[in-house]
Parts: C-alpha cells; sequence; structure tokens
C-alpha cells in the first residue's frame, strides 16, 4: 500500500522542494512530472510498488496536483518566525550597498537563490535606548541563516523574488545615467545606411553595454571611493539610495569640474 | 502482397500489417516522416520492400503512382489486442494495461525515434519473470531482437500503438498543457 503525503496547496511546500521542483528536467514529460510527484508526496520513483501501479493512478495524481503548475502568491509575509528568530522584511529603500550588490548576484539565479535573498532581506529589529527601532547589522552568518529560510513554506518567501525584481527594474531606471557617459557608447561608425533592424541590434546590443557598466561594482566603489580601500565598508554600509544619489552629484560635480 | 511486374518477374511487396513485420511497419513510418519529396520516399519504400533499383529507372511515373496508390489502399487498420504471443519458446503475455514503469520507458523510446518494436517488448511480458528482471535494459533489447528474428508481424503492433498514441500521447498534452 503506497503512502503518499497530502498537499493541498504551495503553502505545504518548502523552499528546498520548490528549489527541486524549480530544478527538475521538463525535457521528458512523464519523467518531469512523476519525479515532481516523488518530491511532492514523497513516493520514491524506483520503488517497484509504485512503478507497478497503472498509468491511469499517476494521471489522477498529475491532476489532483495542477495546482503546482500555477505560481505560488507573489507578496512575501512582511514577518517570519525562523528558529526562534522575529524576522521583518526590511523596506527595500533602506537596503545596503553590500546588500543590493549581494542581492543582485543572487538574482541571476532568483528560484535558487531564493533563501538566500530572504536570509539578506529579513532581519531582525529591536528598540534602541531612544525607542528608535534599529536593524541587526549585516554580519550575521549569511549560510547559516539561509539554510534555515529553506525549512519554511514556499508561500511565505516567493513574492520576494517580484518584489525585489521590480524595485531593482525601477532603480534601473532611476538611475540609469549616473553610471555612463553616453558619449563614451557613441558608435564610431556610420548608422544612415543602415536597415532599420540592423539599427535595432546596434540599440541592443549598446542597451547591453550600457548595463553592463552600469552594475560594474568595482569600478563604482574604487570610484567613489577615490580608489581608498579603508573606506569601501563604509561605502557598503550606506543605503543604496543614498549612494546613488551621492554618487549623481559627484559625478554631476566631476563633469563641471572637468569643463572649467 | 502487392505485385509489381518488371522485366516479366513478379515482385511480391508485403502491404497489410498481416504481411509486414514490425520493423518492416516501422522502417517505412520511419521514412515516410522524413522531410523529402513524395516521389523520393515511395521510392525508397519500395525498394526497401523488395523492388530493384533499376525497376524505378524503367517504371512509367502513371504506373508508379497506380502501384503507390494501389499499396496505400490496401491497408486495413483494425486493431485487435493480442494478449499472448508466442516467441521461441516462450509465452509472452499483455492484457491491454499500462504500468507506470511501462510507460517511462516507453516515453524514452519514443524520444529516441523508433519506439514501436521496443513498446512491445516492453508491454508483452514473460509471466515466468519478476518486475525486476522483466524491465532490465538487456532483457527488453534480447526480447526485441527476438521479436525481429521472428518476424512479428505489424498487426500486433496495432493495438499496442493505438493505446500509447490515443491514450498516452493525450493524456501527456492534457497534464502537461
Amino acid at each position: 500500500m503506497l503512502h503518499l503525503k497530502e498537499r493541498t496547496g504551495w503553502s505545504d511546500v518548502l523552499v528546498e522542494e520548490f528549489q527541486e521542483l524549480y530544478e527538475l528536467e521538463r525535457e521528458q514529460p512523464i519523467d518531469y512530472l512523476t519525479e515532481r510527484l516523488s518530491i511532492l508526496l514523497d513516493i520514491d520513483v524506483d520503488d517497484e510498488e509504485f512503478q507497478q501501479q497503472d498509468v491511469d493512478f499517476l494521471f489522477d495524481l498529475i491532476n489532483k496536483y495542477k495546482w503546482l503548475d500555477s505560481a505560488p502568491p507573489e507578496q512575501p509575509k512582511k514577518t517570519i518566525q525562523l528558529n526562534g528568530l522575529s524576522l521583518k522584511l526590511k523596506p527595500l529603500n533602506e537596503i545596503t550597498v553590500g546588500e543590493f550588490i549581494d542581492l543582485n548576484h543572487l538574482l541571476e539565479e532568483p528560484i535558487r537563490n531564493v533563501h538566500e535573498i530572504a536570509a539578506i532581506l529579513y532581519k531582525q529589529y529591536r528598540a534602541n535606548e531612544w525607542g528608535h527601532e534599529i536593524e541587526e547589522p549585516y554580519t550575521y552568518n549569511l549560510k547559516e541563516r539561509s539554510e534555515a529560510f529553506l525549512e519554511l513554506p514556499i508561500t511565505e518567501i516567493y513574492g520576494l523574488i517580484y518584489q525585489f525584481s521590480n524595485w531593482k527594474e525601477w532603480i534601473h531606471q532611476q538611475y540609469t545615467h549616473i553610471f555612463i557617459d553616453p558619449e563614451d557608447l557613441e558608435e564610431d561608425f556610420e548608422r544612415d545606411n543602415l536597415s532599420e533592424a540592423e539599427q535595432a541590434e546596434i540599440e541592443r546590443a549598446i542597451e547591453v553595454e550600457r548595463r553592463e557598466a552600469q552594475w560594474s561594482w568595482e569600478f563604482l566603489l574604487l570610484n567613489i571611493t577615490q580608489d581608498r580601500f579603508e573606506q569601501i565598508d563604509t561605502v557598503l554600509n550606506m543605503t543604496i539610495i543614498f549612494f546613488f544619489n551621492f554618487y549623481s552629484v559627484k559625478q554631476y560635480r566631476d563633469k563641471k569640474q572637468a569643463k572649467v | 502482397m502487392l505485385t509489381v511486374n518488371y522485366n516479366n518477374t513478379l515482385f511480391e511487396l508485403p502491404s497489410t500489417f498481416d504481411e509486414l513485420t514490425v520493423e518492416q511497419f516501422e522502417e517505412i513510418t520511419s521514412i515516410i516522416n522524413q522531410n523529402t519529396e513524395e516521389t523520393e520516399k515511395w521510392s525508397s519504400i519500395l525498394i526497401y520492400l523488395g523492388l530493384p533499383e533499376s525497376a524505378l529507372n524503367h517504371i512509367q511515373a502513371d504506373d508508379f503512382i497506380d502501384i503507390i496508390k494501389e499499396y496505400t489502399t490496401s491497408f486495413d487498420t483494425e486493431a485487435q489486442l493480442i494478449e499472448q504471443i508466442e516467441v521461441d519458446g516462450h509465452i509472452y503475455e499483455w492484457t491491454g494495461g499500462l504500468t507506470i514503469k511501462d510507460l517511462q520507458l516507453i516515453e524514452a523510446a519514443v524520444r529516441r525515434g523508433r519506439f514501436l518494436l521496443r513498446s512491445m517488448a516492453i508491454l508483452y511480458k514473460r509471466s515466468d519473470l519478476s518486475f525486476k528482471e522483466h524491465y532490465e535494459h538487456a532483457h527488453i533489447d534480447h526480447k526485441m531482437k527476438l521479436f525481429k528474428e521472428n518476424q512479428i508481424k505489424a498487426r500486433l503492433a496495432l493495438w499496442p500503438l493505438n493505446i500509447i498514441t490515443e491514450k498516452v500521447v493525450k493524456k501527456i498534452e492534457n497534464a502537461t498543457s
């Protein structure tokens, strides 16, 4: 008799299980759907009892768990209890440069890294002697904290991916100008003879170059600290918004001085 | 049999599911699915079935079309479940059901292209073997070889083919849509 775990929706699926589901090869539908059920229902796919079942049993299960084809909710929880810690979602505008750099990197593979993204964005807070809420410093063991997030239901943190991606996109739009001197990207060739498609292709290539230049963090940090390495930690602890604003001003001033 | 007279020699080409072997049926299907001109496809099929290549250089276009017409209309696709087949002194049985393991192996075979003979080797089982023994790759390969050598007829493959295309493929499409 097969013993199958009961799952009613995404809230019954842990972060690490969600990641396992996401990593599955999808090339062979039956293999994929079977593996998916094995993760979800704790079935050993090599178990003879399971393999001897009629395919209708498999298709009934596939239909029962059709909700797996939809995405978990897009709203992350504001507060989370994690191994006795009470954590709160950090307001995105308060993200520091150091956190932003790490998140930016982790967002390259958002689902594989969602537990690490959560470990950065959920913090402990306490009141100081003035009664103001202060946040724990970004010095805790990120690996240990992120591993604890693997045991949470995916519904608690999945929305972070959307929230942070959207916010990052907004940041891109707001501060595009500060990282790049458009003159550096001006083409040194005649474009008039090119077709619309070729021009569009060039625009795309320039945009990629522009973005890459924008997010070259080492360059930015050295630039803003004027190569003073000991100052880098200070910059990493600034809020990213402050940093971008400050850098905008610096860029403006540098350009003005250069003209003089 | 379809009889083609060439150079005063009669060539008999298997043209029904009771005459074609599963292997021949798969080869013909594979040629039909190739991305080539119809004339080239049918030339390849007729040569594969035993017509000398030189014959094609002498057959008139109208005759060639008639041969193809006659060939394609000679198929009666009535499928029937054959629950037992005897090959090389062993009885192989299939009651028409499909296990999850069958499905997994058939899916892999379908992806590789020629799946019919392998699917039959997966579905028809010897009752004296254990579940594990039956699904050993070496055993399935051996069974395919036996079915091929014993020229299992394509008629036997129609029921499994219907099950795979109608039941399984549609259910997979539904499950993944």
